[in-house]
């Protein structure tokens, strides 16, 4: 898959920004930090794999307007192009058929996920510039992670973590720290506790019983003490009582004597004293009553009535009311006049202002009415709207007369420019296009056959090798053991074990004897490791003459595919006009030539578009002139239609003809004003009548009550102050009538009180005799002896009940009482003293008893209830049962570690085995071309780590050996050949490298561009630097693999949120 | 034949003072209120009992937790029973495995107008009202923990002019899984006995077998005490008519309320977002849950970007999610949040991509659908030394703990392996 369009709408500072039909190969983008490299490249994430919502809170909200999103354009490996558009956080997918679907484009197009993308296909200054200064474990762990495909750094920290947390949770031997070691450790203690709690139930029964005992005993003291209070309470109970009963017999014989009284009236004394002094109050206020009736009496004879006044009260009150409106009449009727008068001048001045010929005739047969002057109004408007738009025709018209004009000239200009410029040779764009396709094709021909003739010369080189190897072989000539040493060692050896016999020196010749045995053992054995030496060389000068014959197919092969090859170059040359083609330049030039021509076949369309556009414009231009002037001339007929409509409408209503609708409306407003001024001095006329009538009339109604009340007037013309004077009077009358009847009433008050004085008197005599006879009294002194005696009876009977109810309430009721009287007559106060204190010395003791059993009780009950409410054991329980479940938890943590542990080394096992060679394949072809050393890659089975090899030599590096450079690069090759591999199975994606040339010494950086172009050629690379000089690094590169035109580079340069093509 | 109407309250399996299970993590507050809930919904039957003026409250079987011979506890159940009893209602209990009689180390002596079921044969007991008879009651305890046999045949055939019998029995009806299978028998031979009523414990459920002479009728446990005996729990009010016709209303009594509440967080994109979420649900649990204190325990699912995140943080989470519950009266309590989320990748199509995670997922998913899923997680965890630490927590682990095991080692994994930079 490769990018081949963007648009942001807006996204960081990016608005409104295309970068339009980006090709395959490498794509370097450069500008200043802060530019928009790392907004573009994050545009790109996140457009392919949505916005990561909680990585940080910079998500490149537009800062320049737009909404915020956009949309790429994607070639896929299959040819489909395919449109992934993302506003917001849903992405859009519209495929060719213009058919869509709102869906992930990492799900829907290319199966792998953001992060798997950022493992594979992204790789940043961070991956790189760490490298130089790792330590050999850290290179390996970096590249190996680098050929899995995931983040080195997350993976040992998980490894580490895992470890780390199971030796957390458990341990074995005496370790107390683990938290599985501790839970299983409180557990077991927790056990042991509940197991001692379960005793207390046996305590809790004899407790019981031994209280059931202490229960019984304290109720039988408590029952004897109770029994000993009864009889101390009688004790204090008789000694109590014998005072009051003593008192008692003495108060009974005092009544006896004064018995004689006890007849007396109740409160008699006080009654008789209130009644004598009742009676003489009584009869002083009788005597003032007396004096004041006469008093009364003779005001009465004084006051005199007018009864005439009277009896006319309503008709001089009624008088009264209309005294106001008299006054005003009597002043208004002179000036009422005076104003007729002005108003009938007025009249005669407003139809004279009219007209001569004027008059209230003809002023009362005007139509003023609201439909007339609507109708008025109306011809205002009509013939107001005919007149503007007569004026705006006009405007118009001229307006169009000048367009037509400049339009013409226009167009004559642009008919000129096309007229002088050359038409180009092709003039189909197609024809274009294809011819470039061809010259793709050619060039990629001859990259392909550059690459068949390096692989021919490295086949070359490798039979050069090859045979030179061979002849050293074949060179190495073995030394041959001749048969004659064998037989010469026989006859020495016989010699010599002769001439030992001959000496008879026996032990010499059997050591000779030994020695000969030894030497031919020796031959023997020389001899065998001859034969296999000699084999070993035959078959390795086999085996390579096979591997020189295997190189010369492959040689025949190359050499057959660059023919192939060059037969296509002349083929597709012909096709575009080449008779033979024999080198690049050839093609370069055929190119440069093409661009003139489509550049100037632009140039041609842009002109032939102007002179097309001029035309148009200027045919649009007459036919606009056209209808302006048919608006103008319908816009002069209507507005005098209009106009002759009006005259006729105002002649027929006899009015001059001149007139227009606004001035007729003044008219009829002058017409309005003289109808009113003529109603107003009717009104007057009436008015002053109204008011003479009503003068008249009131001055009969004074005269008729004058004369019925006897007040003669004095003239006919009576008024206001003959009204006042029949006021005066009526009030005087009333006045004099009120007074008489608040005396009569005062009068017959007072004879009502005196009257029932009188009767209140007598009652009281009577009640004072009746007193002295109930009480037997010869005279008013007996009376006041016996009520003195009675008084005194009745307080000894009051002593007497005291006394009684104190025995009462002592012994509890009249039974007791008789006992208790008993009782204090046969006791005496000594021997009931004896008994009390005994008694107490009993109760005493026994309380003690009591309280001690109480104690006892006391104590056990607080056994009992600290065993019944002892909340140890429940607590126990639950804790119990939480620390199973955490252990539980905590063991499933464990085994889920365990699990991941063994997956995660099952895993690594079986993608070393099989998946892993493939990108070592693929990276050993990267190291290759940019070490210019058969350098192959490695990984040793077991180990977290690649090793790198001399396929020639077989001399391994380890990475204590490697250098900075060729650490990144290897790292380098192993990503790409990871996203190659990956790429083999799944869609390959392009690949994003962020800066990678900073920091790097320029061999490095050459290194690094050079694995760069290696990869562009079959993948599409953005590039993304702020270093000025990567463009300069990468074409370097270019000249020193001689890459040439086979991959292409477009640069672009990033500048405050602008994408410019350099 | 007309008889006098009676109501009484059927309970069961009250598990008195037992230790509540599943709790991960408490707090002192918390773990008082949940001791004292078995007690507290024992309490709450009694109310009910007194207020609907009943004439006996059946128990059949399960007061106590069995192995827990507290005397606190039967302290406390006295103390509670006394109270139906001063307001003149008998009651009447049979033993269950829990709490059988042989294990039954009394030191208590129950109130008076307390009749328990005695464990060498059928008892019965003859309920009146003003000297009327109002039902007969026949019942039997277990003497040990484990009664193999059909206890069903001890009872009596009821004859014709007997008034209305109930039967009280803890059993397995139909051998129902979840419960042990003591006193083991059928709907048939329950059927067949002939009696009115069948007031049964042991299974922790409301079920009613049967709603028509006999009723047949587990009231389940009176307080859920772990995250499997969620929702509703309490006891039976049931009324007897003059003409036999029984009417069963179950009524609630817990006092703590268990619930557990699954959540999909995948359209979350902070724990902010996940914590409101489920802060809203605690407080809707709270809301349906009557005034009762409520245990609840989350599982979160779901693809997402904060499958990691979310793990590191649980205890944060909970933490906030616990905030001042301790002092509230009607507490929400989460017990715990599981954690079922995964990687915000399409792991079927992941596992398809030819790299080093995609053998990882491919090697996983093998283990999940293998035959022989069991031993070979065994085998890899005995294969490290400490593994005879915990040999008998690992052998107790079921099939699908190893499945689970397995899914989180996966998830944990893809965890580590792709989670993005610095």
């Amino acid at each position: 898959m490769r990018i081949c369009d963007i648009y942001i709408d807006g996204f960081g500072i990016y608005h409104n920004q295309a970068v339009n039909d980006i090709p395959d190969g490498l794509i370097l983008f450069t500008g200043k930090n802060e530019g928009g490299k790392t907004t573009l490249m994050e545009f790109i994430r996140a457009i392919l794999f949505g916005f990561p919502s909680f990585k940080n809170r910079n998500d490149y909200h537009p800062l320049r307007g737009g909404t915020y999103g956009g949309r790429v354009r994607l070639v896929m490996n299959d040819g489909r192009i395919i449109t992934v558009e993302r506003f917001g956080k849903k992405a859009i997918i519209k495929y060719e058929d213009r058919s869509s679907e709102q869906a992930e484009p990492s799900e829907r197009l290319f199966n792998i996920d953001r992060r798997t993308f950022e493992n594979i296909f992204a790789i940043g200054l961070g991956d790189l510039q760490g490298l130089g200064i790792l330590s050999d474990e850290g290179i390996k762990g970096r590249i190996f992670a680098a050929s899995a495909g995931i983040n080195e750094k997350l993976f040992s920290n998980m490894m580490d973590n895992v470890e780390k947390e199971l030796g957390n949770l458990l341990k074995s031997g005496r370790a107390t720290n683990p938290l599985i070691n501790q839970i299983m450790r409180r557990l077991a203690e927790i056990g042991s506790e509940i197991k001692e709690l379960r005793k207390g139930s046996e305590d809790y029964a004899e407790f019981q019983k031994r209280l059931a005992e202490l229960n019984d005993q304290i109720e039988k003291d408590q029952k004897k003490i109770s029994d000993m209070n009864k009889r101390l309470d009688r004790i204090k109970q008789i000694e109590q009582a014998r005072n009051i009963w003593i008192e008692l017999i003495e108060t009974e014989k005092m009544l006896d004597e004064l018995n004689f009284a006890s007849r007396f009236p109740p409160k008699g004394l006080e009654r008789f004293e209130k009644l004598k002094e009742d009676i003489n109050n009584a009869q002083l206020e009788r005597n003032d009553l007396e004096n004041k009736a006469r008093q009364l009496e003779a005001q009465l004879q004084n006051i005199v009535i007018a009864e005439g006044i009277i009896e006319n009260r309503k008709s001089i009150e009624s008088l009264m009311n209309e005294r106001n409106m008299l006054i005003s009449a009597l002043n208004d009727l002179p000036k009422v006049d005076r104003e007729r008068q002005q108003k009938e001048n007025e009249f005669k001045k407003q139809l004279k202002d009219l007209g001569a010929d004027w008059d209230s005739e003809r002023l009362a047969e005007v139509d003023t009415s609201i439909q007339t002057r609507h109708r008025v109004q109306d011809f205002a408007r009509n013939i107001e709207f005919a007149e503007q738009k007569d004026r705006q025709a006009k405007t118009n018209l001229q307006n169009r007369q000048n367009d037509e004009k400049n339009a013409k000239a226009l167009l004559d200009e642009a008919q000129k420019a096309l007229n002088s410029f050359d038409k180009p040779t092709i003039t189909e764009k197609d024809e274009i296009r294809k011819q470039r396709e061809v010259i793709q094709q050619i060039r990629s021909s001859f990259y392909q056959i550059d690459n068949l003739n390096m692989q021919l010369n490295a086949k070359h080189g490798s039979i050069e090798r090859e045979n030179n190897y061979l002849r050293s072989l074949k060179d190495q000539e073995l030394l041959q053991i001749p048969s004659w040493a064998w037989i010469i060692i026989i006859l020495i050896g016989v010699t010599l074990i002769g001439l030992s016999i001959a000496i008879r020196s026996y032990i010499s010749g059997v050591l000779i004897f030994l020695f000969v045995i030894a030497s031919m053992f020796g031959l023997r054995a020389l001899k065998n490791h001859q034969i296999k030496s000699k084999k070993k060389i035959n078959d390795q000068i086999e085996s390579h003459e096979n591997i020189i014959k295997q190189i010369l197919e492959e040689i025949k092969d190359i050499e057959s595919k660059i023919k192939e090859k060059k037969a296509e170059i002349n083929e597709s040359a012909h096709s575009i006009g080449l008779e033979s083609l024999n080198d690049i330049s050839e093609i370069d030039k055929f190119e440069r030539n093409l661009d003139k021509i489509d550049e100037t076949l632009r140039n041609w369309d842009m002109l032939k578009g102007k002179r097309d556009d001029a035309e148009r414009n200027y045919q649009i231009a007459v036919k606009n002139l056209k209808e302006a002037t048919q608006l103008a001339e319908s816009a002069d007929k209507e507005l005098q239609t209009i106009k002759e409509e009006w005259r006729q409408w105002i002649t027929e209503r006899g009015f001059d003809a001149n007139i227009r609708p606004e001035g007729f409306e003044t008219v009829l407003q002058m017409v309005e004003k003289a109808r009113n001024t003529e109603n107003s001095i009717q009104e007057t006329i009436s008015r002053v009548k109204q008011m003479n009538d009503y003068i008249a009339k009131t001055r009969k109604e004074i005269t008729d009550i004058l004369i019925a009340c006897n007040m003669n007037p004095k003239s006919s013309e009576v008024g206001v102050s003959e009204i006042d004077a029949l006021n005066v009077a009526l009030k005087t009358a009333l006045d004099n009538q009120r007074k008489q009847a608040e005396l009569n009433e005062k009068l017959d008050d007072t004879r009502r009180e005196i009257k029932k004085l009188s009767a209140r008197i007598a009652n009281w005599q009577n009640e004072l005799n009746e007193l002295m006879k109930k009480a037997q009294a010869k005279n008013e002194d007996d009376f006041r002896y016996i009520g003195e005696s009675y008084n005194n009876w009745l307080k000894c009977k009051d002593k007497y009940e005291i006394n009684r109810r104190n025995l009462i309430n002592l012994a509890g009721n009249e039974e007791a009482v008789k006992s208790l009287e008993l009782e204090l007559k046969e006791t005496d106060s000594f021997s009931l003293s004896s008994e009390k204190e005994e008694l107490e010395r009993n109760i005493e003791d026994t309380n003690k008893q009591v309280q001690k059993s109480l104690q006892e009780k006391g104590e056990l009950n607080e056994k009992i209830k600290n065993i019944l409410q002892d909340e140890k054991l429940s607590n126990l329980l639950f804790e119990q049962k939480v620390k199973e479940e955490q252990l539980s938890v905590t063991v499933k943590r464990w085994a889920t570690l365990v699990v991941l542990q063994s997956l995660i080394k099952q895993s690594m096992e079986k993608y070393e085995r099989e998946r892993q060679p493939k990108v070592l394949q693929e990276a050993s072809n990267y190291i290759k071309i940019i070490t210019d050393r058969n350098y192959r890659l490695m990984k040793p089975i077991g180990e977290y780590s690649v090793k790198i090899e001399n396929a020639d030599t077989m001399e391994r590096k380890d990475e204590i050996g490697w250098s900075g450079g060729l650490a990144d690069q290897v790292y380098l090759s192993v990503r790409f050949g990871l996203a190659h591999a990956f790429s083999e199975t799944s869609e390959p994606l392009p690949i994003i490298l962020d800066d990678v040339f900073v920091r790097f010494d320029q061999d490095r950086q050459l290194g690094t561009a050079k694995v760069i172009l290696n990869v562009a050629k079959s993948h599409q690379i953005f590039i993304f630097s702020c270093h000025p000089l990567t463009r300069e690094i990468i074409e370097n590169a270019i000249i020193e693999i001689g890459l040439n035109d086979s991959v292409p580079l477009t640069h672009y340069i990033i500048d405050d949120g602008t994408i410019m093509k350099v | 034949m007309e008889i006098m109407p009676f109501k009484f309250i059927h309970c069961a399996d009250l598990h008195l003072d037992s230790p509540f299970e599943g709790i991960h993590d408490y707090n002192p507050d918390i773990a008082k209120s949940l001791r004292n809930a078995t007690f507290e919904s024992f309490q709450n039957i009694i109310d009910l009992a007194i207020d609907e003026n009943v004439d006996f409250i059946i128990i059949a079987g399960d007061i106590f937790d069995g192995a827990n011979r507290n005397i606190r506890a039967q302290y406390r159940f006295n103390q509670i029973l006394k109270h139906a009893v001063d307001s003149g209602i008998q009651c009447f209990l049979a033993h269950g495995n829990h709490d059988p009689l042989s294990s039954w180390e009394s030191s208590l002596k129950l109130p008076d107008n307390v009749h328990r079921f005695d464990c060498n044969s059928v008892g019965k007991v003859v309920v009146k009202r003003n000297n009327e008879i109002l039902a007969n009651i026949y019942g039997i305890s277990y003497r040990q923990k484990e009664v193999k046999t059909n206890l069903v045949y001890q009872f009596p055939q009821k004859n014709d002019n007997d008034p209305f019998s109930i039967g009280v029995l803890h059993c397995n009806v139909g051998g129902i899984s979840e419960h042990d299978n003591y006193a083991p028998c059928t709907i048939d031979d329950l059927v067949k006995c002939g009696l009115d009523y069948w007031a049964l414990g042991h299974v922790h459920n409301q079920i009613k077998l049967r709603e028509s002479h006999p009723y047949i009728i587990y009231p389940g446990n009176s307080q859920g005490r772990n995250i499997r005996e969620t929702g509703e729990k309490g006891c039976f009010l049931v009324q007897v008519d003059d003409d036999k016709n029984v009417d069963i209303n179950f009524v609630p009594t817990d006092k703590v309320r268990w619930f557990v509440k699954e959540i999909n967080i995948s359209i979350m994109d902070n724990t902010e977002e996940v914590v409101d979420s489920l802060m809203k649900e605690k407080e809707y649990l709270r809301s349906i849950s009557d005034g009762r204190s409520s245990v609840v325990r989350f599982y979160l699912n779901g693809r997402t970007e904060l499958n990691k995140k979310i793990r590191n943080e649980e205890s944060e989470i909970i933490q906030i999610l616990r905030e001042d519950e301790n002092e509230r009266e009607q507490f929400s309590w989460v017990e715990s949040i599981l954690i079922n989320t995964r990687p915000p990748i399409d792991i079927s199509s992941r596992k398809q991509v030819d790299d080093f995670i995609g053998e990882f997922l491919r090697l996983s998913e093998s283990l999940k659908t293998s035959d022989y899923l069991r031993s070979e997680i065994l085998r890899i965890l005995t294969s490290i030394p400490e593994h005879s630490l915990i040999a008998k927590q690992l052998e107790s682990l079921t099939e699908d703990d190893l499945l689970s095991i397995l899914d989180d080692a996966e998830s944990l994994g893809l965890d580590w392996l792709i989670e993005e930079g610095d």
